[in-house]
């Protein structure tokens, strides 16, 4: 036991420790060397003795003559029906839930991925889709037309496709009106667009 | 000159001797109870209910209170009951179980106010002096009303102390810890509370 002696402040303090018998066997030895030796701190030593005495003799004998706050059975009882619904819950509580698992990144990553992806997809479509509304395209799969003014008509359409294709901007009104050209005139315009792109390339 | 401590005088609990078998130790039937055994439990809250319920009585002055604050601690002392470690535990299950209630009633005057607690606890006092089985009552006897009346005097700090002191059987050191305050406070503390119940007894 270490040694308290010496960090009590006072005789009362050293004292009232050496009357509760709570100092190690060196400090009461020590004590009692002081006691044998001062009488003024052995007459404090039987005032705190009788103060002592008399403080737990009254409580004594009060507590004699007073009953318990309630009956110690009664108080025993409802102790003990708490305990045992205390146990009773206890036994039926459910086992804890496992923790949530873990995300490996944090929570609010995910829509925002799902978000990101979803916008890479629509500036992906957006940027791949056609430019032009669909072209009109002469069908020259079909029969050619038998009769003269049938194939009249149909040179005059292919000959404008072409005048369209080559021009590239054109707009659809503006095809339908060159192609309601004559056919020569048609060609005319047709080699000066491709003289002029061959001059275009050659500069 | 012979010196000695003055014994305890709080009554401890029976000693074996004469063959007769040592009953089981505080800590032996927490064990017992962690396992589940309701009558380890009775004999526990047995055992202490007369000194507990007396310190709890004479902290709080109300009977009704005491009683409450009786059962809040052993329902603390369910919930706990993994906690406590009888080999670091200073002072054994008592000071454990004391502490405990010490902080029940802490508590208490924490959470309804000091002026509110005292008007509750005259206002009580009161009414069980005037009921009508007052006079059939032994703790209508002159020395317990002067008791109680000193003990109400006291500072809180000092009535805790000295209670803790006369109804756990707690050493010092233990108490000291348990208030949170030093040693020589709390010894200072237990000389002015027996000081003070001196003076107001033999008034």
């Amino acid at each position: 036991m270490t040694s308290l002696l010496h960090n009590l402040e006072n005789n009362e303090a050293i004292l009232l420790m050496y009357l509760a018998d709570e100092l190690s066997a060196e400090d009461r030895a020590e004590v009692e060397h002081m006691l044998g030796s001062d009488g003024g701190m052995r007459a404090e030593l039987e005032r705190l003795r009788a103060l002592h005495d008399g403080t737990t003799a009254a409580i004594g004998a009060a507590d004699a003559g007073a009953r318990l706050p309630v009956s110690e059975g009664v108080a025993v009882r409802r102790v003990m029906r708490m305990m045992r619904q205390w146990q009773i819950d206890h036994a039926q509580a459910p086992p804890p839930e496992e923790p949530l698992r873990e995300l490996r990144f944090p929570w609010w990553s995910y829509p925002l991925t799902t978000a990101a992806a979803v916008l890479i997809a629509f500036l992906v479509w957006w940027g791949n889709r056609p430019d032009h509304p669909p072209r009109r395209v002469a069908n020259f799969q079909q029969e050619p037309p038998s009769g003269p003014s049938d194939l009249h008509g149909f040179r005059q359409e292919v000959a404008g496709q072409m005048l369209l294709d080559s021009y590239d901007t054109m707009e659809e009104d503006f095809a339908r009106m060159v192609v309601n050209q004559p056919v020569d005139s048609l060609l005319e315009r047709l080699k000066m667009s491709a003289e002029m792109r061959k001059t275009d390339l050659d500069l | 000159m012979g010196v000695t401590a003055t014994p305890n005088l709080t009554p401890s609990v029976a000693s074996a001797g004469n063959g007769v078998p040592e009953p089981p130790t505080d800590e032996a039937l927490l064990e017992l109870l962690r396992d589940g055994s309701t009558s380890a439990g009775e004999m526990l809250v047995k055992r202490h209910c007369q000194p507990l319920l007396r310190y709890l009585h004479r902290l709080v002055g109300s009977e009704h209170l005491a009683e409450e604050l009786h059962q809040q601690t052993w329902v603390s002392v369910m919930d706990h009951l993994d906690r406590f470690d009888k080999s670091s535990a200073s002072g054994g299950f008592k000071a454990w179980l004391f502490r405990i209630a010490t902080n029940k009633a802490n508590d208490h005057w924490r959470s309804s106010g000091r002026d509110k607690a005292a008007k509750q606890t005259l206002r009580l006092v009161h009414a069980d002096e005037h009921a009508p089985d007052a006079s059939h009552r032994m703790e209508g006897s002159e020395q317990e009303a002067k008791l109680r009346e000193a003990i109400d005097r006291l500072p809180q700090n000092q009535r805790q102390v000295l209670m803790l002191r006369y109804y756990g059987n707690l050493k010092f050191v233990d108490i000291a810890e348990m208030v949170g305050c030093p040693l020589n406070t709390a010894l200072g503390r237990m000389h002015k509370a027996m000081m003070k119940l001196k003076q107001i007894m033999e008034q």
